[in-house]
């Protein structure tokens, strides 16, 4: 363990190098309630003239990208909309799109959507310039050219896709979920539009603002946090611990509300760009490749567990947080803190309606879960590393018992 | 001539390097839009600031631009305290002051309302104030080590850029040289793109930034280190100064969308110069504002046409595609046609705008020394062909008569 452990943190070393070559990028941004339709003008003072709309069906039958066309063609900009992005989109779906693109001669493209839609956007965007399948662009700086200029509407607050310079996309045939790293991928614009986020249904404002959550405090705990991603971390995690549960209550069509999740998961994208992500990722990630199980509800689910094992090594970090979050008390000690965050979550989740344990595990899959899950995992700056023991007890802990 | 040619082409390859490994492609958060102000106030909040230091003007002060700001800050529960010491052109001195205020109150955020003065002395204490350390000792490239104290804006003329530059200019308190802090921690966290602030601002003033914006557009967008991305954001701020400068100067100067879309056009050239550097029109015109205190946008603004004129043949390409976004010219005409209809309308502009031709501060005797301070800054920058000495003196001697 000893060797592999250091095996790892040198890969760590050269990982962090290699960002700090790879640079990163952030968005221009609009904020506010129909911050959606300022960043339609945006686009039209940029000279683009023909956009390709990238969305999923039910939420074109919600009407919910009617304003943004209107808007749009108001300033005589040609729009094609793209709606077929299904939950976990593939590089089949992405070459759809790209073809859609190329036959309107689009030069830019606005997604609209959660981050199934802004990741297959951000792929189409950067293969479409490059001319390459986008199956090509998985692994790290693979775009020669800037992308196609990229704007992101999300209208869910979670996955802080606006903000990073990553895009996920499954292998068509396996489902396994593979990574686009460039920060060519970070869009030109984002608009923060809580007016587009007042309907979501409850369970889905959950999850993904428990994604959010996990954004943040991988980030902050894990080895390559700076100053800087600590941060956009604790505003994060302070703001989604105060809003997350009005956001899911009586509150759900509050605008203040619903921006201040939307500025959070925004945050937490920005932190997580530059300090990365951990366990929790790397097992929800197996979780959901395997059992289809949305991304955000298995984080919830395994964000306490993974937690509980990280806790003495992150102790002083999630004291931390915890002080930042006015969770637990002055008078206690930094062990005693930690604790109270860990059981903070827990009862955050209970209080969303998350489940604490996940029906869909299968005791005799557990093993593959976690090697896989450390082959992700293990090349994250984790405050520490789990063996396959560990990780199998982790996931077991998540599954009914 | 050949050899030095080789020699500074050589130094600016290093340095693009270094800049790609160190400065990153950062930008603010943005807020836009009429009273984004107010909301740049809530997302301050939203970080949990006990006490803010405003950071600006007297005349600002005494107009009552702050008024409003420090008001809805008050109301969402922060601190404020007012630092309304700075001055066009800000010595150390003046920087010092900032510190020793923000210290006494122990500030843990600033937030610069003002034009480039200010927001840039915010920047150079934002930094001291993290580091401990005095101004003189921030100046030149990467000399701080922490993270700056979470720095906020809200520009109030559109012009520098500054909101999204990782630069700052502070004079010496005696020689009032010009030195330049560069690192990617000056970036604000975030920024307010507001045109309320704007309507009020005297079109001298309005006419002068706006063509600092418009050199900041030309300068980056046919330097050599410019890119398909500082291309994009030039092209857009040139455009829109075009169809807008004259009109935010004349009967449409309160005009909201007038004035927001020239606030836009220097945050896109900001964007472009933080990329691609400006050239040998800011490098003369430090040199007459570091002399004359000539104001540096209409410093720029005169000598802009006339260095132009220098790149007729090694820019030629560049500004005749520069013609053709800006809607210059007609599609029928050859490239060296689009350049002189390019550089005739930036005279055009300036003489709606008010500017003069000449500076009649410029002494014929002081013209050796002032262009031999200038080819040692604009042999530093990335310009399409380097100016000989003379040709630097011609142009002064143009300007000063
Ligand atoms: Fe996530
Ligand atoms: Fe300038």
């Amino acid at each position: 363990m000893f060797a592999m452990t250091s095996l790892y943190r040198a890969r760590h070393a050269l990982l962090r190098i290699a960002i700090r070559l790879i640079g990163t990028e952030k968005p221009t941004t609009a904020i506010g309630p129909d911050s959606s339709l300022q960043l339609c003008k945006m686009m039209a003072d940029l000279g683009l003239r023909k956009v390709m709309i990238v969305t999923d069906k039910p939420l074109v039958e919600l009407g919910m990208i009617d304003g943004i066309k209107a808007k749009l063609d108001e300033l005589k900009i040609q729009v094609a909309v793209f709606d077929a992005i299904k939950p976990d989109p593939t590089f089949e779906v992405v070459r759809e799109g790209i073809t859609r693109a190329r036959d309107a001669s689009s030069d830019a493209i606005l997604a609209v959507g959660g981050g199934s839609s802004i990741d297959a956007a951000k792929v189409m965007a950067i293969s479409l310039t490059n001319n390459k399948d986008p199956q090509k662009m998985v692994g790290i700086l693979k775009g020669r050219k800037q992308a196609l200029p990229l704007f992101v509407i999300p209208t869910t607050a979670g996955t802080g896709s606006e903000a990073t310079v990553a895009a996920v996309i499954s292998n068509d045939v396996s489902h396994q979920k593979e990574v686009v790293l460039d920060p060519k991928l970070v869009p030109v614009a984002a608009a923060l539009d809580p007016a587009l986020m007042t309907k979501l249904p409850n369970h889905i404002t959950a999850a993904t603002g428990m994604d959010a959550l996990t954004h943040a405090i991988e980030s902050y705990i894990g080895v390559f946090a700076t100053d800087e991603t600590r941060f956009y971390g604790a505003a994060a995690a302070r703001m989604v611990f105060e809003n997350l549960p009005k956001a899911c209550g009586e509150q759900s069509e509050d605008l203040e509300v619903r921006e201040h999740m939307a500025l959070a998961s925004y945050y937490a994208g920005l932190a997580f760009t530059k300090a990365h992500v951990g366990y929790v990722h790397a097992i929800a990630h197996q979780l959901g490749g395997k059992y289809g199980i949305p991304h955000g509800l298995a984080n919830a689910v395994m964000l306490p567990l993974v937690l509980e094992f990280s806790k003495d090594a992150a102790r002083h970090k999630l004291a931390e947080l915890a002080r930042v979050c006015s969770i637990g008390s002055l008078s206690m000690s930094d062990e005693q803190l930690a604790q109270a965050f860990i059981d903070h979550i827990k009862s955050l989740n209970k209080q969303l309606g998350i489940p604490a344990t996940l029906e869909k595990i299968e005791r005799q899959d557990i093993p593959q879960l976690a090697t896989a899950a450390l082959k992700e995992g293990n090349s994250y700056p984790v405050p520490c590393f789990m063996d396959q023991s560990q990780c199998e007890a982790v996931i077991a802990r998540a599954m009914v018992s | 001539m050949l050899f030095m040619t080789a020699l500074y082409r050589t130094r600016l390859f290093f340095l693009r390097i270094a800049q790609q490994l160190l400065l990153g492609g950062e930008k603010p958060t943005t807020v836009i839009g009429p009273d984004s102000r107010l909301q740049l106030c809530k997302i301050m909040a939203g970080f949990n600031f006990r006490h803010i230091m405003i950071v600006t003007d007297k005349p600002l002060l005494e107009l009552g631009i702050t008024h409003t700001i420090q008001e809805r800050l008050e109301q969402l529960d922060m601190k404020v305290s007012i630092f309304s010491g700075v001055k066009p052109d800000p010595t150390c001195d003046v920087i010092r002051e900032g510190i020793l205020h923000a210290r006494q109150h122990d500030c843990d955020a600033l937030l610069a309302v003002g034009g480039g003065s200010s927001i840039d002395a915010a920047k150079v204490m934002a930094i001291c104030l993290a580091n401990n350390k005095e101004p003189q000792q921030v100046v030149g490239i990467l000399k701080s080590r922490k993270q700056a104290l979470p720095l906020f804006v809200i520009p109030t003329t559109a012009g520098t850029g500054s909101e999204t530059t990782v630069g700052a200019v502070l004079s010496d308190d005696v020689t009032h040289q010009k030195s330049l802090v560069i690192d990617p921690k000056l970036m604000p966290i975030a920024a307010a793109i507001d045109p309320v602030v704007m309507q009020k601002l005297p079109a001298s003033v309005t006419a002068a930034t706006g063509m600092d914006a418009l050199t900041h557009a030309v300068e980056a967008y046919i330097s050599t280190f410019s890119t398909r991305n500082s291309r994009f954001y030039a092209g857009a701020a040139a455009r829109m100064i075009f169809e807008n400068l004259p009109n935010a100067c004349g009967e449409q100067s309160d005009d909201l969308e007038v004035r927001e879309k020239m606030a836009l056009a220097a945050y896109y050239a900001g964007l472009a110069i933080t990329k691609a550097h400006v050239g040998n029109v800011h490098a003369i015109a430090h040199q007459l504002g570091g002399k004359y205190g000539i104001p540096h946008g209409l410093a720029n603004a005169v000598l802009l046409p006339q260095v132009l004129e220098l790149y007729r043949v090694s820019a030629r390409q560049s500004l005749a595609e520069l013609a053709r976004i800006s809607g210059i010219g007609e599609l029928s005409m050859s490239d060296d046609q689009l350049v002189d209809t390019l550089i005739s309308h930036i005279r055009q502009l300036n003489e709606k705008v008010g500017i003069p031709q000449t500076l009649n501060q410029v002494q014929q005797q002081d013209i050796p020394e002032l262009a031999d301070a200038a080819l040692k800054e604009g042999n530093g920058y990335p310009v399409p062909s380097f100016m000989e000495k003379r040709q630097c003196e011609s142009i002064l001697v143009k300007v000063a008569e």
